[in-house]
Formats: C-alpha cells, sequence, structure tokens
C-alpha cells in the first residue's frame, strides 16, 4: 500500500505533462492581424526606449528583416498586402528614427519597398536622410540618385546624390558615368543597365552567387528593351509616327535580330512605342523596373 | 577613517551574491551578443557594440538596484550603523565612507564588462573582419566610463533616498523611477517643444521644464551611438558631462549629508 502511495506523486506528475503536451499547440495564441501589424509611433518609442534607442532600433530592423524575408507575395500578383509593406516600412522608419546612422535599415528600404514603388517620395525621403547622416557610405547616396532618376524623375537632386556617392567612392566611373547622364536627362533604360551593371560588380565582389544570377537575367531584359527603344527611335525620326510592332522593325531592317527574352516571355510594343516584356522584370525576382520610360531618346 | 568604510563597503558588496548573479547574466549576454551579430548583412560591429554597452548598462543599474541599495538599508534595518556611530565615526564621514566603497564596487565591476565588453568586440571583429565598420575601442572605454558616472550619481541619489524613504523598497522604486525619468525627459522635453502650442497644455508644458531641470539627464551619459559609429565626441561635451555628473552627485551627496545628521536613528 505504501509503495503504491509513494507513485502517486509520479503518476499525477506523468499527467500533467500528458496534458500539457496536449494544450501545447493551444498555448500560441493567433492575435489577429492588426494586432500582429501593431508598431508604434518614432517619438513614442524614442522616449519608451531609455538609453536602449540603439538596441531597440537593432530589434525593429530585425524585426521588418524577418517579417519581410517570410512574406510571400499575393496569388496572381507579385505584390505583398498593402498593410504588409506598411507594417515593413513602420519598423524600418522606427529604426532609423532611434538610431539615424544605422545603415541596415536604408538597404532593406530599398530593396523591400522602393522597387515594389512602395511610398516612394517617403521612403527615398528617408533613404536621403540617411545617405546625408552617414557620410562615409557611397551607396546610400547612390540608391537615393538612381532613386530621384528612376522613380521620381526630379534629375537635380539626382545628379546632387550621385556625384556625392563619387565623390565618397573617390572617383568611382560608374556613379560618374551614371551622374553624367543624368546631367544630360539621358535615357531611363541606359540608366538602369548602368544601375545593375553596378550591382552585378556589387554582387560579384560580395560572392552572392545566387543574386548575380536574377540581375543578370534583369539586365540581359533591359538590354533587350534597350536595343529595341533604339530601333523605335530611329523608326520615329523616319516616319513621325509610332511603330506597330517589334516584326515591323525587323522587316524595315532597323532592327538586325529580335532579343532573346532570358524569361521565356517576348518583347512587344504599346501603342505609346513602349516597349515592354510578356514576363514582367519583376519575375526574375518579384522586383524591378516594370517598363521603359515613354518617348525616351539615347 | 572614510577609507576604512569605503573598504568595508566594498567588500560587503563583492561577497554580495546578486553580484555574481548579475555577472552571469552580463556574460550570457555578451555571448548572445556574437550569436545575433550573424543575423545582421552590414552593419555587425554597430549592433554588437550597441548589445554590449546596453548590457553594461543594464548591469551597472542592477548593481546600484539590487547592491547598493541592500547595503544601505541593511545598515538601517540591523542598526548596524550604530557600530560605527558608537566609535565616534561623523554621520558625514561614515556616508561619505559608504558612498565611496559603492562607487569603488562599481569602478571594479565597470572594468570587468570593459574587458568583457572589448573581448566580444573583438571576437565579432575576428569572425566579420570587413562588417566591422567604424566601431571605435576607445570610444567604447569612455562609453563605459560615461556609464560609471552615471550610476556613481545614482548611487547618490540612492544614499539621499534612503535617507528619506521609511523601507529599502520605496528607495528602490525612487531610484527605479528617478533613472526612467532621467533617461527620457530630454526625449520629452523636444517632443512637447517641437509640437505646436495648440497641443500641449501650458501645465504639461511646464511639468515637463520642471522635471528636466530638477532630475538628472541621464541621456548625457549615453555614448552608444557615439561608439557605435566612432562619431566625434566635443571635447566639450565630454567636459560638460563630466562636471555635470560629479557637480550633481556631490549636490545630492551633501543634501543626504544633512538629512543623515538630521535623522533620529531609534
Amino acid at each position: 500500500m505504501r509503495k503504491l502511495t509513494n507513485l502517486i506523486p509520479w503518476i499525477t506528475g506523468l499527467c500533467g505533462v500528458c496534458i500539457y503536451l496536449l494544450t501545447l499547440p493551444l498555448s500560441t495564441i493567433d492575435r489577429p492581424r492588426h494586432e500582429q501589424l501593431f508598431a508604434l509611433p518614432p517619438k513614442v518609442l524614442r522616449i519608451v526606449s531609455l538609453q536602449f534607442k540603439e538596441v531597440a532600433g537593432d530589434m525593429a530592423y530585425l524585426n521588418a528583416l524577418t517579417y519581410a524575408g517570410g512574406l510571400k507575395t499575393q496569388p496572381g500578383t507579385d505584390r505583398f498586402l498593402p498593410e504588409q509593406y506598411e507594417w515593413i516600412y513602420k519598423n524600418l522608419k522606427n529604426s532609423v528614427a532611434l538610431d539615424s546612422y544605422f545603415r541596415d535599415p536604408y538597404y532593406l528600404m530599398n530593396s523591400a519597398l522602393i522597387w515594389d514603388r512602395y511610398k516612394l517620395t517617403e521612403v527615398n525621403g528617408l533613404i536621403a536622410k540617411g545617405a546625408d547622416n552617414c557620410d562615409w557610405d557611397y551607396f546610400l547616396p547612390f540608391y537615393v540618385g538612381f532613386n530621384y532618376y528612376y522613380f521620381l524623375d526630379e534629375y537635380d537632386k539626382s545628379f546632387y546624390y550621385l556625384k556625392e556617392a563619387s565623390k565618397r567612392a573617390g572617383g568611382n566611373p560608374f556613379f560618374d558615368s551614371l551622374a553624367s547622364r543624368v546631367a544630360y536627362q539621358a535615357n531611363k533604360t541606359e540608366f538602369a543597365i548602368t544601375y545593375l551593371e553596378q550591382q552585378i560588380y556589387q554582387a560579384e565582389q560580395g560572392g552572392q552567387s545566387s543574386s548575380v544570377e536574377s540581375l543578370v537575367r534583369r539586365l540581359q531584359v533591359l538590354q533587350g528593351i534597350r536595343k529595341i527603344e533604339v530601333a523605335v527611335d530611329a523608326y520615329r525620326k523616319q516616319y513621325s509616327k509610332q511603330p506597330e510592332s517589334v516584326s515591323v522593325l525587323l522587316s524595315l531592317k532597323l532592327l538586325d535580330s529580335i532579343p532573346k527574352e532570358p524569361n521565356g516571355g517576348s518583347y512587344y510594343l504599346d501603342p505609346d512605342g513602349r516597349v515592354h516584356s510578356t514576363k514582367d522584370l519583376k519575375d526574375t525576382r518579384g522586383k524591378g523596373p516594370v517598363s521603359t520610360r515613354k518617348g525616351a531618346s539615347p | 577613517m572614510i577609507q576604512a568604510i569605503a573598504w568595508v563597503t566594498f567588500l560587503e558588496g563583492i561577497r554580495n551574491k546578486a553580484v555574481f548573479g548579475i555577472a552571469l547574466m552580463a556574460g550570457l549576454m555578451m555571448a548572445f551578443t556574437v550569436v545575433l551579430s550573424g543575423m545582421i548583412p552590414r552593419d555587425i560591429g554597430k549592433v554588437a557594440t550597441d548589445f554590449a554597452l546596453s548590457d553594461a548598462t543594464f548591469a551597472a543599474l542592477l548593481v546600484v538596484l539590487f547592491v547598493g541599495i541592500t547595503i544601505l538599508a541593511r545598515d538601517m534595518e540591523r542598526k548596524t550603523v550604530y557600530l560605527a556611530l558608537a566609535r565616534s565615526v561623523p554621520r558625514s564621514r561614515y556616508l561619505l565612507g559608504r558612498f565611496c566603497g559603492l562607487v569603488l564596487l562599481q569602478t571594479v565591476i565597470m572594468l570587468l564588462l570593459l574587458v568583457a565588453s572589448l573581448l566580444t568586440l573583438l571576437l565579432v571583429k575576428y569572425m566579420y573582419p570587413d562588417f566591422f565598420g567604424k566601431v571605435s575601442f576607445g570610444l567604447v572605454a569612455l562609453a563605459h566610463l560615461f556609464i560609471l558616472v552615471q550610476m556613481s550619481l545614482l548611487t547618490a541619489l540612492s544614499i539621499l533616498f534612503s535617507m528619506i524613504a521609511s523601507s529599502s523598497f520605496v528607495t528602490f522604486l525612487l531610484t527605479t523611477a528617478t533613472w526612467l525619468i532621467g533617461s527620457s525627459t530630454q526625449e520629452v522635453k523636444q517632443l512637447i517643444e517641437s509640437a505646436t502650442a495648440a497641443q500641449v497644455v501650458p501645465f504639461t508644458k511646464l511639468l515637463v521644464e520642471i522635471a528636466y531641470y530638477l532630475f538628472p539627464n541621464m541621456a548625457l551619459f549615453d555614448l552608444k551611438a557615439v561608439a557605435a559609429h566612432g562619431l566625434a565626441l566635443p571635447g566639450a561635451t565630454f567636459v560638460f558631462a563630466m562636471v555635470y555628473g560629479v557637480g550633481y552627485s556631490v549636490a545630492v551627496l551633501s543634501l543626504a549629508i544633512i538629512l543623515f545628521k538630521r535623522k533620529e536613528l531609534t
């Protein structure tokens, strides 16, 4: 009898463990989406983080990074939900509000928000502040300059930041080339090609082979578009109207061959004479320019 | 006389088990810093410095709150203060000795934390040499000195509160509240000043102004961003912070001595 009573704590303990294991899946409470995507305003965060602002900024950045890394695009689109972009934006904004010299959030803003055209003016404005603060970094002014030119059509600001990037990089020919093109308001596609060449160079130097592959595909698409654009411009000059299709350019020998689309799609012209790919450039990695500049000439 | 009391206080502090717990926590957090650094793509050195200095601040704060206050409270509660006062030790010297002993304890702990921070950062630098950024080891050491000055100030305040408060728990609450307010008043003041007149009630503005000038500005001793990004620290800022810290501590300690002299010990 005594042996049996000695076993009681063991039996109850075992029962407790079993109940705990059974209820374990229920212990994680699925919070509603609006709760999950809540972020404190930067001014409040600066006060409540006391003397741990930098660490709080690091954590806000890591939150955004891990969240963005785990997101899946919406079915049939290349985009996330607006509230998902907003949450990434708020966290990155908080991160730089807590430590304006921390460069990683600016880089993430550029890759996760700018290329998906989310709040372009605000996000690029934040990156521009980062470029002004981190005066030892030349990639930030380079990104800002590119974004001002390619997405926002603000050539003066673009030129200023690209020259700044070149100055900080000790006269990098890539940046000088871009800056001079902006100064002459050169063609956007060509501008993007130079940008991607720089990105590929950077990725190769960093040994990021997976990034290189997708960037090269994106570059090849743009090179194909650029080749057709040159022929479209020649056609416009000769006939003072828009060409109907890419094959017309080929038949008039303005184009020696139709460039191969690396993603398996094909190039076509819209009624305005803009060159597109049937496979959107975003297909290369989910991000990228979507079309070329209307009526641009080199 | 002061030296003897200071030495006894230091020994009392170093033998306190809480110190070992805090040291263990600090060590674990330093190890976590190394692990976490690997998750950052670019500014690895900066993030490691943030965590190492935050760890040092937190550990030093815990020493003030859980070791310093306990030593002072034990004196009153166990009546050990009579042992010294019965030997005709002036009350002012007794309190100064206690303060010096606690500052000595903080200094030794800060030195250990500095060594741990530097070792952590050297390890991170060794692991990610290309991503260490502009972290300045000199400024990291200076940041530890600033934390020490800040915690000495807080120790002086805890002594003052122990003269007023009836129990160690109240002293603990008052010291914690002072540190919390002192760490945020600068931000609150800036927020109030940036807001339009209609958004802020004049009374709130007055209250914030009073709090800003009454409580010590602890944000002045926070050099994390400066050390992590290798930013320039103007000589005037350094001198001002030191004079401010020492001046505030002397004023608070003087007030504590006045109160201690008038205190009726039963």
